[in-house]
């Protein structure tokens, strides 16, 4: 068969080759000489025979189909092969993926350096997602609602006692709203409350919240189903509810021929409407459900304080001028009312301010700690990666002696770089994603931080984690890289190529000082929100919360509408649990310590003149009914508890603490002394007991007077928390409690049964987590720069070893040597403790708001953490220089 | 002498295309010859990976040969089996009658 000349029937014209970027890609990936030449000509030969046959349109299609087959095929047998082909030719991407292929190439020659590099990256960038996620949804991700810049909470500002966020008055807040100007519009909605909730099911109790009808229409919240509140009440029959996205879901089974049917709360008809989205709604962290009511008008009498307010600011209006305009309001309030509102002001706090204000300091700490662990991962892996340069040396003299240039060999290590952060990043987003996950499906209410159940690996940190990824690439490829471009091509052959280089070295000393100051800063910060935290715990908070269950019981209705009656319900339901085996001791209070709300006023005694409303002393109110005091574990210090004698009619016993003897009776006791409690009557109140202070508001808080009344004698709320000690399970105790409470009436529901450890805990779930967190990332850091200080010494040996091995043959003794290595390691760690000990009190600031009653300085810390550090790096110091002081004085003489 | 490994089919069909073209086996008339008495279409690419991998085993050689078709941008490749292909061919066949032994009645088409 002979090598057919003739053109064919088509005919052939140069101009109609084959397509021009189909030659131009063949030309790329095919081999050099002769043997691409030939495969491209003979693919040209059929193409005109194809183009004879079939036509040039067509021809062109098969040729490009079959071209673009061919130099993938070329390209992946070069990239398999190890013979770069696009890269000879210098394209960006060709480089690139020839770039590619060798760091692959390396990192499966070298394992243990890869799992290593990329462990230590995954570890950094895991913990920084993961952190950045919560800081993402919590801080930066602006509130779920219309113009959220523009809502402000508005409080009552008790002047002299200096609380700034005191819930308002009704008939304060249609003031406030009637009088002003600058708000567009003000509304308001209660404390969350415990009602019963007749459902489709049995009754239940939720936690209901009272608001204007007005309430989301300000807020800007729809409904995911239905609607919100009708905005004008008259135009309402039965009161209008809204159901929180929880509450449907998990206890009614997302049902949605719920909407439009009447149901009752606390035995009054109200009729569902809507259920709002799964957001995070102001003031309502817990509600269970909204009742649309009357809040501003049918309250104006100018007593009590019970409303929250939250106002949208009008257009152009700033929160400073609305804070001077309700300010004027507020001082004729005062004088208008004076015997209420003297010592009165308001407070206005940005709404997003007052949901996540408390929780900055601590969300930036730990994001900052992440950051200063992920540098430190940096550093470890960019030591890891001059380590490998330094040993490559030959490899990229040789390289640079054949011709690339130290743009070249750069590219080269940052490709690297790029790769191990990549592989990193990618187990270590894997990772957050599992743990964010984790964290806001099962224990949200851990960490006390409101909005972290929104908190995802959403977009936006991806691109956070991208960013990461190509930053902390550039971070630690960028030393190697820059010395690979250094290299010339003759040092592969002195004697310098295959020592270790000096600068190198010195960068790779400079990258563990850096490494160990970080470590130091980091484990002072771990150790003062550690010693934060024992304090707080190890605070005497005047309960005994071991072995103690509590459980809230709601008498609402028409049936419990008489005040004797809840009486006699709660007595009997405490003795008879109180008979129940393995109940030690029963009590009841109407607002558990710890647990968030609870009532206060003003008290004074009764023999002094009564002090005018401005000066006058606050104290916590609580009804309690059996033994509370012996089952929460309360000592009780001078007179006696309640008991038969209490019960009397028109007897008036109270039990205070500690803190109000104090106050008032500093050098005797308190018993016998009479005081008036500006509750609903001033009648005095005789004194019989004094119990150890509780701190009601969580261990941070210093304990302020209190007054215990009898139940009976002031049934104040319809409700009363069941406080049982026990000497079984609390599973066994509740059942107990339900059994019992069933035996009496099987209509009343028991809710929030806790195990009061649990609430005592969930008071500090902040600082907890903050310190747990904070050691775990200092604990990393630390055991990072150990092994940087590690790889550094046990380099450094493997290369002396020559040098070392004279020594010893020249005399010296093994413990020289040792004392030598170890005293190299302890000159960087002593540099890098001094800089870290001045990073320390850098940071102190930032770590003030989160401390309590200790001293972001204190000594005590930072010596902790230098004597941890030191310890750590003496371990990293101690197998190398053990390694030196073994050299045998043979090693010296044998050839590289 | 015997070859380190077996020859794989397609090398096999390589060879003995290249054989059948004798003087005129250029890479693009052997791989028609496959594709003709195989009956099948035979990928471009493997079939020069084919022909790169039978030359680095020294089963082939080749040499520049100028063709008659001035169109041809190209240099013209001629292929030639080496005594260790034969060879290769040779043991690969040997194999392949030993165990087709017997097997007559199994193997042959109906």
């Amino acid at each position: 068969m002979g090598r057919a000349a003739d053109p064919g029937p088509g005919g052939a014209s140069p101009e109609h080759g084959p397509p021009g970027w189909a030659t131009r890609l063949l030309e790329r990936v095919l081999p050099d000489g002769a043997v691409g030449a030939s495969v491209a000509a003979d693919l040209e030969e059929e193409f005109r025979d194809v183009r004879g046959s079939r036509g040039r349109r067509r021809a062109e299609v098969w040729y490009s189909w079959e071209t673009v087959k061919l130099a993938g095929h070329f390209q992946w047998r070069a990239l398999r092969a190890g013979v770069g082909t696009m890269g000879r030719r210098g394209g960006g991407l060709d480089r690139q993926l020839q770039n590619a292929r060798l760091a692959m190439r390396h990192f499966v020659r070298a394992p243990g350096f890869t799992a290593t590099a990329v462990g230590t990256i995954a570890l950094g960038i895991g913990a920084s997602v993961a952190i950045f996620a919560v800081v993402d949804a919590v801080l930066l991700d602006p509130l779920p609602y219309e113009e959220a810049d523009e809502l402000v909470a508005i409080w009552e500002w008790n002047v002299p006692r200096d609380r700034r966020e005191n819930v308002a008055n009704p008939g304060n807040f249609k003031a406030w709203r009637d009088r002003s100007i600058t708000f567009e519009a003000m509304t308001a909605v209660s404390m969350m409350q415990p009602t019963k909730f007749t459902g489709p099911e049995q009754p239940e109790e939720v936690m209901t919240q009272y608001a204007s009808p007005d309430f989301f229409s300000v807020l800007g919240m729809q409904a995911a189903l239905g609607r919100t509140f009708t905005p004008d009440l008259s135009a309402v029959e039965t009161t209008e509810v809204v159901l929180s996205d929880r509450y449907w879901r998990q206890s009614l089974g997302a049902d949605t021929g719920i909407l439009g049917r009447t149901f009752q709360l606390n035995d009054t008809p109200v009729v569902v409407v809507g259920v709002l989205r799964p957001e995070y709604v102001a003031f309502g962290e817990g509600t269970d459900l909204w009742a649309s009511i009357d809040v501003g008008l049918g309250d104006q009498t100018n007593s009590g304080r019970w409303m929250m307010v939250l106002g949208r600011l009008a257009e152009g209006r700033t929160l400073e001028a609305a804070t001077d305009e309700l300010r004027t309001v507020a001082s004729r309030l005062e004088e208008e009312y004076p015997e209420f509102n003297a010592g009165w002001s308001v407070n206005l706090v940005p709404l997003e301010e007052q949901i996540v204000g408390d929780v900055r300091a601590t969300l930036w700490v730990l994001l900052g700690a992440v950051a200063v662990l992920l540098l430190i991962a940096c550093g470890n892996v960019a030591n890891l990666f001059l380590v490998r340069a330094t040993a490559r040396r030959s490899e990229m003299a040789v390289r640079r002696s054949l011709g690339a240039t130290g743009g070249d060999l750069a590219g080269q290590l940052m490709t690297e770089s790029v790769f191990v952060s990549g592989a990193g990043a990618l187990i270590g987003v894997g990772v957050a994603v599992a743990a964010v996950h984790w964290v806001t499906t099962t224990m949200p209410d851990a960490f006390g931080i409101p909005r972290i159940e929104s908190a995802a690996v959403d977009p936006t940190v991806l691109a956070f984690a991208a960013a990461l990824t190509v930053g902390t690439a550039l971070v630690f490829g960028l030393l190697p890289g820059v010395q690979a471009a250094w290299t010339t091509p003759g040092s592969a052959l002195s004697s310098e190529g295959r020592g270790p280089s000096r600068r190198s070295g010195r960068l790779r000393d400079l990258l563990v000082v850096a490494e160990v100051a970080l470590s130091v800063v980091l484990l002072a910060s771990a150790v003062v929100l550690v010693q934060s935290f024992m304090r707080l715990t190890s605070v005497d908070d005047g309960i005994e919360p071991e072995n103690v269950v509590v459980g809230r019981v709601n008498l609402t209705g028409d049936r419990w509408d008489s005040l004797s009656r809840q009486i006699a319900f709660y007595e009997e339901l405490i003795d008879r649990v109180a008979a129940r085996p393995g109940v030690e001791t029963v009590g009841g209070i109407t607002f558990l310590p710890m647990d968030g709300l609870g009532a206060g006023t003003s008290y004074w005694p009764a023999d002094a003149p009564t002090p005018a409303a401005d000066e006058r002393t606050v104290a916590d109110v609580r009804n309690v009914e059996g033994d509370y005091f012996g089952a929460m574990g309360i000592d009780l210090l001078q007179g006696r508890l309640f008991d038969e004698r209490d019960r009397v009619e028109g007897t008036r016993s109270v039990v205070v603490n500690r803190a109000l003897a104090d106050l008032y009776w500093p050098d005797e006791s308190g018993v016998g002394e009479r005081i008036v409690v500006n509750w609903d009557d001033q009648t005095p109140w005789e004194i019989v007991g004094v119990v150890e202070s509780v701190r009601l508001q969580g261990p941070d808080t210093e304990p302020r007077g209190t007054v215990y009344l009898p139940y009976a004698s002031a049934p104040f709320f319809p409700w009363m928390h069941v406080v049982v000690r026990g000497s079984t399970s609390s599973s066994d105790v509740a059942s107990a409690i339900r059994g019992e409470i069933a035996a009496i009436d099987p209509e009343v529901p028991l809710g929030s049964v806790r195990v009061m450890k649990d609430v005592v805990d969930r008071s500090v779930a902040r600082p907890r987590v903050t310190g747990v967190l904070m050691i775990v990332f200092a604990g990393l850091a630390t055991l990072l720069a150990a092994v940087g200080l590690y790889g550094v010494l046990a380099y450094a040996v493997s290369r002396r070893v020559r040098e070392i091995g004279v020594r010893i043959a020249l005399g010296a003794e093994p413990r020289r040597v040792l004392r030598l290595v170890v005293g190299e390691g302890t000159r960087l760690v002593a540099v890098g403790l001094a800089l870290g000990l001045v990073g320390s009190f850098g940071v102190q600031r930032y770590l003030e708001a989160l401390l309590y009653q200790v001293d972001p300085g204190d000594p005590r810390a930072l010596a902790v953490a230098v004597a941890v550090l030191m310890t750590v790096s003496l371990g990293a110091c101690a197998a190398p220089a053990w390694r030196a002081s073994r050299v045998a004085p043979v090693e010296a003489l044998r050839p590289e | 002498m015997s070859p380190n490994s077996f020859l794989g089919e397609f090398e096999q069909m390589v060879l003995l295309g290249i054989l059948q073209e004798g003087d005129e086996a250029f890479a693009l008339e052997v791989r028609r010859e496959i594709e003709r008495s195989a009956d099948r279409t035979v990928s471009r690419g493997a079939f020069y990976t084919t022909l790169d991998r039978l030359e680095r085993k020294g089963y082939v050689v080749w040499s520049e040969a100028e063709s008659d078709d001035p169109r041809r941008t190209g240099p013209l490749r001629r292929f030639e089996v080496t005594p260790e292909g034969l060879l290769a061919l040779r043991v690969s066949r040997r194999a392949f009658d030993a165990l087709s032994r017997g097997l007559d009645e199994v193997l042959s088409e109906a």
